[in-house]
């Protein structure tokens, strides 16, 4: 049981007044803040307890709820409720959760006289019918620890903030690990709070708790004792830990074993890059080894497609050659990076992020940011800027572009979801209705960031408005803007209001101020001098921000930049950003947003460090399949199927020497004839093949989203025209060649570079020639269908 | 993972194989239809006369949560917002009544199984509909097979083993090259395959069957392009893959359904006759409802309709009976569905398919036991009704309650995971066998769900 010192700790069950709260905290906040806290402090600072102090409400009471899983979504915890009996999800709002189990219905849920025979012990032990079944035996710590609050009045207690919630690990054998949990009071108290913590564990998965968590504490002397878990399986494995409102993840990596083990062996590049120094030493942790590196040509064809979206052509490849080995690859990725192709490709990745799409009849609006988008990739500019104009601007949607992306959402909320993906690369959208279950977003939060968006009007000519409200479905009160999970901004009540809370919003997203806490009802902080203050109003919200402390935008890109070079987010999906969701080398994710930040958010070092490292050049899963083996390790290569757009280009490249003959009576329609499919930024612009291949229509986000299709794809590549017209046409190459009388060993020697930058060995371009048949149209036919097949191989289709 | 990813190679992914062959071996093992006896269950209580009476199923998908009220459950003698707009008729089945534009159901009801009182948590239609179609609770770190992937899945390996296992035999049946599950006619979330992968994805039609001009696309090869060439491009492929062991590309399927010329005459409908292209009715539900009869009769395993539409707000009289304000006749949802389901069911029959085929309609969850404002009803999945016919169900059976005003079950609830249980018992498939995920975590085909004894008796 933990115990505050408090004043009021036994005032019985009456709604404290403020004035008393007042008080609470001007005690709270005289305790020695700046006090350096370890976990081997922990257990002194707790006070031994005795039976004549009641339980806490908020410290034994509601996390004993949330351990036995009352307070679930499933549960009272729901947004209606189950039976009438309101509860807020894991007790993050402890006020009306002592209303409703104190208070409520003349206190029917408490028996003050006989405290056994309370409502709020019967239906949990069994006594009475409870559709939620028998949840502790009534001899059990957790009955006998209600018992005894009720017991001492059912006191509500001074108010008190867990300010952190921290996993204490030791590793005691390869699949063995002993954990402990620490809560953080908001004075810097800390307490083990392992025996009433809840561990979220997925039935199905490989974590075994393998002792049950201790009885909970009552009456003796705090003797928590780590409990036990045991992974199944190796690699790495999330674990989530409750107590009460709070949470928080850890990732445990139980070793593979690897008969071949060995350390990784590219530790020279470990030193200066960071990319090589973190996964190498995850591999070590997991006793993995990695694939070998690939050849020179191969990286080509990986860095030329993944920078640029576009396959290295002929002349890339001499150009390549003709740099000394010594600073090839350097001087390849500078160049990738300064080129036009890397404009056009993140232009388009860009418009794919963001969603761009069409405003119904609004052509010149659409154009206007498909022009934003490439002006600021054009130019170079920083990504902060991008950031900025989105969230701030305003005026005339088809001259100024960038306040488009608000157009595009339609309503405030629909605003504050797109904000959410991608600038927090967060799904906010749980908090419409309920605290987000999993992550540290609360419904004030949503509707908060909502309030602030509303304050826009969306018409053709966008411009701010304070008239526009929206209500906190928590509350049914209007919603206060808010920076999420940070602090309440002013109300909207005129142009510059708001115009200050878009200014807060897009400063927060970027990092530009710290913005943490510095507001207070109470306005203390500047009394105390101190930054991380807790108003009364913030008290049932986290006022921590995702730790560490990076910008949310920061954060996000380099997560999407990582997911685009090497096939998977740090973090994974990569708009799941959240507390639960923790990034698979967090030390690696660190380091890039740093370099991100340093870069005044320009891509490019970030994009440059990650594939100059040695990690990025190994061999890919395609070569060597070992598929028990976490791909989050980035032991090996990790495919990717190619983007359709940048599929449908690469089919076009390697067939065609120019653009096709737009004379041609079987050409496609006039935007797929003369232009590069990354260049139609608008995904509405009509091609059967490209929506065939999986374009995303982007009237939902398609940043994750299921394979589901398979043999509507096989069929079009077999019969449709994505590869077949292209092959037919007079631009083919090997059309073109036969017209100009090369061989077919030139021929196929050329194939193999064009689809796969590298030469035809030599064994297979003899088994071949045998195969030509020399009759002209015959001739045109089989190399029509051979390089067909070519283009119908994994090493052409992946990435 | 970042989409736009091109779907189609996800067929080509490289540890599609290896990780295929593993799954074969843990499904060979679990499934009892692979050593040709059903396996005891001690967490079900399948009978051997149960288990696997349905070959094949279609699944009627009312997209948007239906309204029992105004189909399988309408209530009588209570206040006229819980009513609604609609009276109710007596069907083949004394005492059970459904609602008056479900006529031609009603005379068919004494085939019939209706439940009446599947119940869920989950008013959201993205999180029910994966809960209605995969029998789990959606999580955030695996997507779930739908049970027509699980059939396709679990008839692709039988079908593998059953080749593995006459290897030496004389006589080989030919195998169908149609795809093991079909879903007409657009593709909708949740009907997929999850973490099974792309081989049990639905194939789907993607064009509207009620079109004069319907075909399926890209099912033959250009008109100029002489038939060898297809069969020399796969020839050429295999070549090519001895040179590089690592491609896996795998467009076998592909090939052998452009190849095989009778198994492309199930997706046509030219061959049915004018009267029987009446019978199911003119819309696109009541041609999918044909189009799917003929994909069972080549001995397709699963087949998903889609009927959009149904997440009826406001103005269910509109939506449900009309179909258009003023309609003099009703084209509206309901009487759509009335017209295919009823005519699917009796063609079957009287082709002698329905003793082998189960079909389902059913939606993600009902709708509010009172009217709301605007003359519609809200998600409701508290109590909700589904329809289940043939594949060796009972007949004439109404299993469950609703309360008086259809809020909650008065008596035997069904989740929707029980519901999975019971079907997948039905299609030979056992509940507790284990699937794979890719991360090899092995996974219960069905876990929470229990058996209802009284459909599979």
């Amino acid at each position: 049981m933990i115990q505050i010192k408090s004043p009021t700790h036994s005032q019985p069950h009456s709604a404290t007044t403020l004035a008393i709260r007042y008080s609470i905290l001007l005690l709270i906040f005289s305790l020695p803040i700046f006090q350096t806290h370890c976990h081997t402090l922990a257990q002194s600072v707790t006070p031994t307890p005795t039976n004549s102090q009641a339980p806490s409400f908020q410290l034994d009471i509601l996390p004993t709820l949330t351990q036995a899983g009352c307070n679930s979504g499933a549960c009272h915890g729901a947004a209606a409720g189950r039976g009438h009996f309101f509860l807020s999800l894991w007790g993050s709002n402890p006020t009306a959760d002592y209303q409703q189990i104190v208070l409520a219905h003349q206190s029917r849920r408490i028996n003050f006289s006989s405290p056994a025979d309370s409502l709020l012990l019967a239906k949990p032990t069994g006594r009475i019918a409870h559709e939620g079944s028998e949840l502790f035996d009534p001899q059990s710590s957790q009955a006998q620890l209600l018992e005894q609050w009720i017991a001492h009045g059912a006191p509500q207690g001074p108010p008190v903030q867990v300010t952190n919630l921290t996993i204490e690990s030791q590793q005691v054998s390869p699949t063995t690990f002993l954990l402990s949990t620490f809560a953080t009071l908001q004075d810097g108290q800390q307490f083990d709070v392992t025996d009433r913590t809840k561990w979220e564990v997925d039935p199905n998965g490989p974590i075994r708790i393998e002792n049950s968590p201790n009885p909970i504490n009552t009456a003796q002397a705090n003797t928590n004792s780590p409990i036990r878990v045991s992974l199944e399986q190796p690699g790495r494995h999330v674990l989530v830990a409750r107590f009460g409102a709070a949470f928080q993840a850890i990732a445990l990596v139980s070793p593979y074993d690897s008969t071949t083990n060995s350390p990784p062996t590219d530790n020279n590049n470990a030193a200066t890059n960071p990319v090589d120094r973190w996964i190498n030493l995850g591999l070590e942790k997991a006793n993995l080894t990695h694939a070998p590196t690939v050849d020179e040509r191969t990286w080509l064809r990986r860095v030329t497609l993944d920078l640029t979206g576009k396959l290295p052509s002929l002349e890339d490849i001499t150009r390549f050659e003709s740099i000394p080995p010594e600073t090839r690859l350097d001087s390849t990725i500078d160049h990738l990076l300064n080129s036009n192709d890397f404009n056009s490709y993140w232009t388009f990745q860009l418009a794919r992020w963001l969603a761009l799409r069409p405003l119904p009849n609004d052509q010149a609006s659409t154009t206007a940011y498909e022009s934003f988008l490439r002006d600021l990739m054009q130019q170079r500019r920083s990504w902060k800027y991008l950031a900025q104009e989105l969230i701030q601007s305003t005026g005339p949607s088809d001259t100024n572009g960038a306040v488009n992306f608000a157009r595009l959402t339609g309503d405030p909320r629909a605003h504050a979801e797109a904000v959410s993906r991608f600038f927090i690369g967060a799904r906010l959208q749980c908090a419409n209705c309920h605290n987000h279950p999993l992550d540290q977003w609360t419904q004030d939060d949503y509707h908060g960031l909502a309030a602030i968006l509303a304050g826009i009007d969306r018409g053709k000519n966008v411009r701010y408005t304070p008239s526009v409200r929206v209500t906190n479905l928590r509350t049914n009160e209007p919603a206060i803007p808010r920076i999420p999970g940070v602090r309440d901004l002013p109300p909207h009540t005129d142009d510059k209001s708001v115009r200050e809370n878009f200014q807060a919003l897009s400063d927060w997203v970027l990092g530009i101020e710290s913005v943490l806490g510095i507001e207070s009802v109470l306005g203390i902080e500047s009394v105390l001098g101190i930054e991380s203050v807790l108003g009364i109003e913030s008290l049932p919200h986290s006022t921590t921000l995702p730790s560490p402390n990076h910008p949310p935008f920061a954060r996000a890109i380099t997560n999407r930049l990582w997911a685009s070079m090497m096939g998977r987010g740090l973090i994974d999906p990569i708009d799941d950003l959240r507390k639960t969701n923790p990034p698979s080398h967090p030390e690696l994710f660190d380091a890039l947003t740093q370099i991100f930040i340093q870069a005044d958010y320009h891509p490019e070092p970030v994009l440059r460090a990650i594939v100059s490292s040695q990690t990025y050049r190994r061999e890919s899963y395609r070569i060597r399949a070992n598929p028990k083996v976490d791909p989050s390790f980035y032991a090996v290569r990790i495919d990717k199927p190619l983007p359709p757009e940048v599929l449908y280009d690469a089919i076009q490249n390697a067939i065609l020497n120019s653009d096709p003959n737009p004379n041609s009576s079987n050409t496609l329609p006039i935007q797929e004839r003369s232009t590069s499919a990354l260049t139609w930024l608008d995904p509405t612009i009509p091609s059967e093949s490209l929506d065939i291949l999986g374009r995303c229509k982007r009237s939902v986000p398609c940043d994750t989203s299921s394979a589901n299709m398979g043999l509507s794809q096989q069929l079009h590549w077999i019969n449709g025209p994505v590869v077949n017209k292209p092959l037919s046409d007079p631009n083919a190459f090997f059309h073109q060649a036969i017209a100009k009388g090369e061989s077919n060993r030139e021929i196929l020697q050329q194939a193999y570079l064009r689809a796969f930058t590298r030469p035809i060995p030599t064994d297979q371009s003899d088994h071949w020639l045998t195969q030509i048949p020399t009759d002209t149209s015959d001739r045109k036919h089989w190399f029509e269908d051979w390089f067909w097949t070519l283009l119908s191989t994994s090493e052409f289709l992946l990435n | 993972m970042e989409n736009t990813a091109m779907n189609f190679s996800q067929l080509l992914r490289p540890n599609l194989q290896a990780f295929h062959r593993r799954h074969l071996l843990q499904f060979s093992l679990a499934l009892p239809f692979a050593s040709g006896a059903p396996k005891a269950s001690s967490s079900s209580s399948e009978t051997p006369k149960a288990f696997g009476t349905a070959k094949r199923c279609i699944l009627l998908w009312l997209d948007g949560g239906p309204s029992h009220l105004e189909m399988w459950d309408p209530k009588q003698d209570v206040p006229i917002e819980v009513r609604g707009p609609f009276s109710s008729i007596p069907t083949s089945v004394p005492g059970t009544h459904f609602s008056e534009h479900l006529e031609r159901c009603a005379t068919i009801a004494d085939r019939m199984t209706i439940i009446r009182s599947m119940t869920s948590p989950l008013g959201e239609h993205g999180l029910a509909n994966q809960y209605a179609l995969t029998g789990y609770l959606p999580s955030p770190n695996l997507i779930y097979p739908s049970l027509g992937s699980i059939a396709a899945y679990q008839s692709q390996v039988s079908s593998q083993n059953r080749n593995q296992s006459q290897t030496n035999a004389p006589t080989v049946l030919p195998q169908s090259r149609l795809p093991s599950y079909i879903g007409i006619p657009e593709p909708r979330t949740g009907l997929g395959a999850g973490f099974l992968g792309s081989n049990s994805e639905p194939f789907w039609i993607g064009s509207d069957p009620a079109q004069p001009s319907f075909q399926i696309r890209d099912l033959s090869p250009p008109s100029d392009f002489a038939r060898n060439r297809i069969t020399r491009r796969r020839k050429m492929l295999e070549e090519l893959r001895k040179f590089d062991h690592s491609d896996n590309t795998s467009l076998n399927a592909a090939f052998e359904l452009v190849e095989d010329i009778q198994a492309k005459q199930a997706f046509e409908l030219q061959p049915e006759t004018q009267k029987t292209r009446e019978r199911y009715g003119p819309r696109t539900f009541g041609q999918s409802c044909l189009l799917a009869r003929r994909l069972i009769e080549h001995d397709v395993r699963f087949v998903s309709v889609i009927q959009p539409g149904w997440d009826t707000h406001e103005n269910l009289s509109v939506s449900l009976r009309d179909g258009y304000s003023g309609a003099k006749v009703g084209v509206g949802l309901i009487p759509t569905f009335d017209q295919a389901t009823s005519a699917l069911i009796e063609d079957l029959q009287e082709r002698g398919l329905l003793e082998e085929t189960l079909v389902i309609a059913m939606g993600e969850f009902g709708r509010t036991p009172k009217l709301n404002t605007r003359g519609g009803r809200d998600h409701w999945p508290r109590v909700y009704s589904v329809m289940l016919c043939g594949g060796g169900l009972p007949q004439g059976l109404v299993f469950g309650q609703s309360d008086r005003i259809g809020e909650q079950p008065s008596s035997n609830p069904v989740t929707p995971a029980d519901l999975i249980h019971t079907i997948l018992i039905r299609l030979g498939i056992d509940p507790a066998s284990v699937l794979s995920t890719p991360d090899a975590r092995p996974i219960p085909i069905n876990q929470h769900g229990k058996p209802i004894d009284a459909l599979l008796t």
